[in-house]
C-alpha cells in the first residue's frame, strides 16, 4: 500500500477525529479432487475518517485513495455527526485517551514465493494423498492468505502503521461408508506469509496420515449420549471455549447492554484454578496468531486479564465504552474493512495452562468424552454457548473408546468453569478463526486442555 | 472514467494478452447507515464501495481476481497477475462462461433515500421500545443502499442493474434484575418506510416474547417428536439441505445422496420450494445470476419432487449436468393454510423452536442445535419459555416428515419462509 500523507490533512479543533487509509490484500488457492477450483487474488482498499462530536459519531468512506476525497470524507464524516446531534445531542464528552504512535510491518524476510510455486506445494500435498489414500472420495486441499495492512492518525496523537498477515492450510477429506458421506478436516499455519508457515510439502505427509487415521475412526462412530457429562477439552477447543464462551460475554458493549458477565465484576465466576486473558500481542515470549500493539483508535493495546483465579476481573473496550463505564482503555477496537467503524473485538484470547497432563485427565474419567476439534460456535449474553464437535472419542474407566459422530456441546459458561477440575500444561493456538459481530474480524485463540462438565447434544 | 469503458478496455486487454474466454462483475454501491446503541441514535455511516472481478480462462485454465481501484495502472496490474495466474492453473474443460444473450438493463428501487423518514423510523422504534418494552436493551440500524452492478463477458453478454433498498436490523436481549433472556435478533430489506419497524414481520412479537423469557424452565422429560421451526429456522435448515444435498457444494464434493434424483420424491410432498428472482414481493431482486445468466423463476422442488439442481456452470459441467437455474438467490416456500395458532393447538406435546443455534450440519445431514428463545407446548398450548435445550435432527429426515406449514411467512426482503412443524426431533435437556 502507498502511504498516504495524512498528517497535513487532520483538522484541528474537532473533539476526536481519525483519519484511516488501509487495504485488506488476500489469496485462496484450492484443490477439490485435482482441479484446481480456486485460483484467486483480491485487493480491498479505501479511506475513512469517524468524528465524534456532542456524544454521536459521524463515519464516511471511499474507495479513492487521493487527498481530495480524503478531505471530501473527512467534511462528510462532520455533517454526519452534525445531521445525527439534531436528534441526540450530549453535550461535550470527552473521550478516553491513551494515544501511541508505532509501525509493525510483519512481511516475510523470505524470498516471497511466486504463485506457480504455492500451487506446487498444495499440487505435492494433494498428490500425496490421492496415490496414499485412492479409497477417499473427495478431498479439498486449500490455502489462504490475508493480509492487512492500516495507517491510522487521531487528533489525540495516535498513528500506526500495520501490516498483519496470516497463512491457512485446510485439508478436508472425505470417504463414503456405509453410502453415508464421513469427513473429517484439519486447519495449520497461522500469523505470516506462505513463507513463514510452509516450505517443504512433505512436512505435512505426517499430518495429512493423521487426518486419514482420524478420518477411518469416524467410520466406527457412535451417537453421542445427550445430557451433561465430565469431559475432557483437547487444547485445540480451549481457545473456541474462551472466546466464545465467556470472551463475547465480557466485551463492554455487551455489558453495557445487559450481559450477565455484568453482574459479576470482582465476584468468582470459575474455579480458581482457571485464569483467562485476552492477550494484545504476545505470550510466553512469542508473537501470537493476531498481534495488536495499537488499536483502531490509536490506543496502546495491552492484554486484559478478564479472569484472575477465577475471579471476573475486567472487561475488553473501546474509547466510548470505557468512557461510559468509567473504566481504563484495553486497545480492543478494531475494524475489518476500511470503511468499517472500529468495534470492541477480542485478540487473542486464551486460558492460562496449568500443571496437569493430558493423559492423567483422560484416566480420572469414568464414563465421559475425550472432544478433540471443534468447527464453528456461537455465544449468547447469558454466557450460554454452543460449538460444533469434530472429532471426540467415548472415555470409560479412563480409557479412550470409539469415535461419536459429529455433534455440538453447550452450556452455561460461568456454570462450566466453575467445574474445571483439571487443566493440562500444554498450549495450543488456532489462528484460522473469524469472529462475526457486525463485522468479520480475525481473531486468535488459545489454550490448555481442561477437565469440566459438558451438556453434550446427542441421541 | 465511465464504468462501462473500464469494462470493455480490461476485455479487450484480456483477449490481447492470450485470454480464450474472460467474463466480470463490476459492482458499486453507496450505503448510508443509521445506528442505534445502548438505545439511542449513535452512528452515521457514509459507505462508498466499488469492486472489479475478472474471470480469465485459458487452455481450460481458470484464474480470477478481484480489485477495487480503477485507475489505470490499478487495473493494468490486476490484468497482468491474472494472466500469470491463470498460467500456473490446472486445465479443466468444465470452467466455462454463459453463452451470447441479449443485452438487458434492469432497475428497481427508490431514486433517493428519505434520510428524515429514516431518523422518523429509528425514532418511533426507540420510542415504543422503551414504552412498551423497558427491560429491552437493543441496538439497531436502518440503512438506504443504492447499487449499480454490471456483467459483461467474451461471448458477448452485456447486463446491468441497479436497485436500492432500506435494511433493518436489531438485536436484543431482556433483563429483569439479574436474570436475562438470551438475546434475539430480527431484520428485513424494505423497499420503503411506508410502515413503521415495530409492525413489520414479527418484530413486535418477538419483543413480547423476550420479555417472558427472563424466566426458564427446563422441560419436564427429554423426548423425541414434533418441532415448530420459525420463519428463519426453517430457511437456515432448507438453505443447508439444498447447499448440501442439491447445490453446488454437495454435488462437487459426492457427498450429496440425491445425485441423480430429477423427477424424483425425494422430500415430503408438502414442500414446495421456488427460486422467485423477480417476485414484487422483495425489495432485493437478482434478475442476473453470478454465472451471468439471467436468473428464471422456477419451482427446485415441488410438492417433494426435485424438478431442479440450483447449480451453477462449472459445477453442471463438471458432474455431466444441465445448468437449469443456476444458484437461488430469491428462495420462496409455499406457505399452509393452516394458522401458526392451530398448529400449536393440534399438538400434544412439543417445542416452539424460535431460534437455533447450530454450525455445518454432518455431511450425511445429522446435526444438532441449541434451542433459543424458544418455548415448551402440551395440551395445545404453549406452556412456557425453555432453559438449556438441545435439539438432533437429520436434514433429509426432518423435510421428509413434515406435519404442517403455517399460513404466516416472514418475509426477508429476498426469500419467504413460514413457519414449520416437523417430527422425529430428539430434545435434551442439559
Amino acid at each position: 500500500m502507498k502511504k498516504m500523507s495524512l498528517t497535513p490533512l487532520l483538522p484541528l479543533g474537532a473533539e476526536y477525529l481519525e483519519l484511516k487509509q488501509q487495504e485488506n490484500r488476500s489469496q485462496n488457492l484450492s484443490y477439490l479432487n485435482g482441479t484446481l477450483v480456486g485460483n484467486n487474488n483480491s485487493i480491498s482498499g479505501g479511506i475513512m475518517s469517524r468524528t465524534f462530536t456532542g456524544g454521536v459519531w459521524g463515519l464516511a468512506s471511499s474507495a479513492d485513495m487521493s487527498s481530495s476525497s480524503m478531505e471530501k470524507v473527512i467534511k462528510k464524516a462532520i455533517s454526519n455527526a452534525s445531521l445525527l446531534s439534531k436528534s441526540v445531542n450530549k453535550g461535550m464528552l470527552i473521550l478516553p485517551s491513551s494515544p501511541v504512535k508505532g509501525e509493525y510491518l510483519f512481511f516475510t524476510k523470505k524470498k516471497q514465493l511466486t504463485t506457480a510455486q504455492k500451487i506446487d506445494f498444495l499440487s505435492a500435498l494433494d498428490n500425496y494423498t490421492i496415490t496414499k489414500y485412492p479409497d477417499l472420495s473427495t478431498r479439498q486441499i486449500s490455502f489462504f492468505q490475508d493480509e492487512m495492512e492500516k495507517y491510522i492518525l487521531t487528533t489525540d496523537g495516535g498513528e500506526m502503521h500495520t501490516m498483519t498477515p496470516r497463512a491457512i492450510l485446510v485439508i478436508v477429506l472425505m470417504v463414503n461408508h456405509n453410502g453415508e458421506p464421513l469427513t473429517h478436516y484439519d486447519v495449520f499455519g497461522g500469523f505470516g506469509q506462505f513463507e513463514d508457515n510452509f516450505s517443504d510439502p512433505a512436512e505435512y505427509y505426517p499430518v495429512i496420515d493423521q487426518v486419514y487415521n482420524e478420518l477411518m475412526d469416524k467410520k466406527d462412530a457412535v451417537f453421542a449420549r445427550g445430557g451433561t457429562f465430565e469431559c475432557v477439552l483437547d487444547a485445540k477447543l480451549a481457545g473456541i471455549l474462551s472466546h466464545e464462551a465467556i470472551g463475547h460475554t465480557t466485551e463492554a458493549d455487551f455489558v453495557i447492554n445487559g450481559s450477565i458477565a455484568g453482574e459479576y465484576l470482582n465476584q468468582p465466576v470459575a474455579n480458581d484454578i482457571v485464569t483467562l486473558i485476552d492477550i494484545a500481542h504476545t505470550w510466553d515470549g512469542k508473537t501470537c496468531p493476531v498481534p495488536v500493539f495499537i488499536d483502531d483508535e490509536g490506543t496502546k493495546a495491552e492484554d486484559c486479564v478478564i479472569i484472575e483465579n477465577g475471579i471476573l476481573k475486567r472487561y475488553m473496550h473501546n474509547k466510548e465504552s470505557a468512557l461510559k463505564l468509567g473504566h481504563t482503555l484495553t486497545g480492543n477496537a478494531r475494524a475489518y474493512a476500511y470503511s468499517d467503524e472500529p468495534l470492541i473485538r477480542m485478540r487473542n484470547t486464551m486460558i492460562v495452562p496449568g500443571r496437569d497432563k493430558l493423559k492423567d485427565m483422560i484416566a480420572s474419567i469414568e464414563d465421559g468424552y475425550y472432544l478433540v476439534t471443534s468447527s464453528n460456535g456461537q455465544a449468547d449474553a447469558t454466557s450460554e454457548f454452543m460449538f460444533g464437535i469434530g472429532l471426540g472419542y467415548e472415555v470409560k474407566n479412563g480409557k479412550i473408546g470409539k469415535a461419536i459422530k459429529e455433534t455440538s456441546i453447550s452450556g452455561v459458561a460461568f456454570d462450566l468453569l466453575k467445574t474445571v477440575t483439571m487443566i493440562s500444561d500444554d498450549m495450543n493456538w488456532t489462528a484460522a478463526g473469524m469472529c462475526g459481530k457486525k463485522q468479520m474480524i480475525p481473531v486468535g485463540m488459545g489454550g490448555p486442555a481442561l477437565k469440566c462438565k459438558v451438556n453434550m447434544g446427542g441421541k | 472514467m465511465d464504468k462501462r469503458i473500464i469494462m470493455k478496455n480490461a476485455l479487450a486487454a484480456l483477449k490481447e494478452k492470450g485470454a480464450d474466454k474472460a467474463s466480470m462483475w463490476l459492482t458499486g454501491k453507496v450505503k448510508e447507515e443509521f445506528n442505534i446503541v445502548y438505545k439511542e441514535l449513535n452512528l452515521l455511516r457514509t459507505v462508498e464501495s466499488q469492486n472489479l472481478l475478472l474471470v480469465v480462462i485459458k487452455d481450460n485454465k481458470q484464474a480470477t481476481t478481484r480489485l477495487n481501484q480503477f485507475d489505470e495502472a490499478s487495473v493494468a496490474n490486476a490484468i497482468d497477475e491474472v494472466m500469470t495466474s491463470v498460467e500456473s492453473s490446472n486445465a479443466d474443460p468444465a470452467f466455462d462462461i454463459s453463452p451470447m444473450q441479449d443485452p438487458q438493463v434492469f432497475s428497481d428501487g427508490a431514486a433517493q433515500m428519505e434520510a428524515d423518514k429514516i431518523v422518523f423510523r429509528l425514532n418511533e422504534f426507540t420510542k415504543t421500545m422503551k414504552h412498551d418494552f423497558p427491560n429491552v436493551y437493543f441496538d439497531a440500524s436502518l440503512s438506504f443502499g443504492k447499487y449499480t452492478n454490471y456483467y459483461l463477458n467474451s461471448n458477448g453478454v452485456d447486463y446491468a442493474e441497479t436497485g436500492s433498498s432500506y435494511s433493518f436490523m436489531t438485536m436484543f436481549t431482556a433483563k429483569v434484575g439479574r436474570k436475562m433472556s438470551s438475546f434475539n435478533y430480527t431484520g428485513f430489506d424494505i423497499a420503503n418506510l411506508d410502515k413503521p419497524l415495530m409492525e413489520i414481520n414479527s418484530t413486535r412479537e418477538l419483543m413480547r416474547q423476550i420479555t417472558e423469557q427472563t424466566e426458564t424452565k427446563a422441560i419436564p422429560k427429554n423426548f423425541t417428536g414434533d418441532v415448530i421451526l420459525c420463519p428463519f429456522v426453517t430457511g437456515d435448515l432448507l438453505e443447508s439441505l439444498i447447499s448440501q444435498q442439491f447445490g453446488n457444494s454437495g454435488l462437487l464434493t459426492n457427498s450429496s445422496r440425491f445425485p441423480d434424483h430429477i423427477g424424483q420424491q425425494i422430500l415430503h410432498s408438502k414442500l414446495t420450494v421456488y427460486n422467485k428472482p423477480s417476485d414484487e414481493r422483495f425489495a432485493n431482486k437478482n434478475p442476473i445470476t453470478g454465472d451471468g445468466f439471467l436468473a428464471k423463476e422456477a419451482a427446485i422442488i415441488e410438492n417433494g419432487v426435485l424438478n431442479h439442481y440450483p447449480i451453477g456452470l462449472f459445477t453442471a459441467n463438471k458432474v455431466g449436468k444441465k445448468r437449469t437455474i443456476g444458484d437461488v438467490d430469491n428462495m420462496v416456500v409455499e406457505s399452509g393454510l393452516k394458522p401458526l395458532e392451530d398448529i400449536i393447538k393440534s399438538m400434544d406435546m412439543g417445542i416452539l423452536c424460535m431460534r437455533a443455534s447450530f454450525g455445518q450440519p454432518n455431511a450425511n445431514g445429522d446435526m444438532s442445535a441449541v434451542l433459543k428463545n424458544s418455548y415448551y407446548i402440551e395440551n395445545g398450548a404453549i406452556q412456557y419459555p425453555i432453559s438449556e435445550s438441545m435439539m438432533s435432527l437429520n436434514l433429509v429426515d426432518i423435510f421428509n416428515n413434515i406435519k404442517e406449514i403455517s399460513y404466516e411467512t416472514f418475509n426477508t426482503g429476498s426469500s419467504i419462509f413460514p413457519y414449520m412443524l416437523v417430527g422425529g426431533v430428539a430434545i435434551s435437556h442439559k
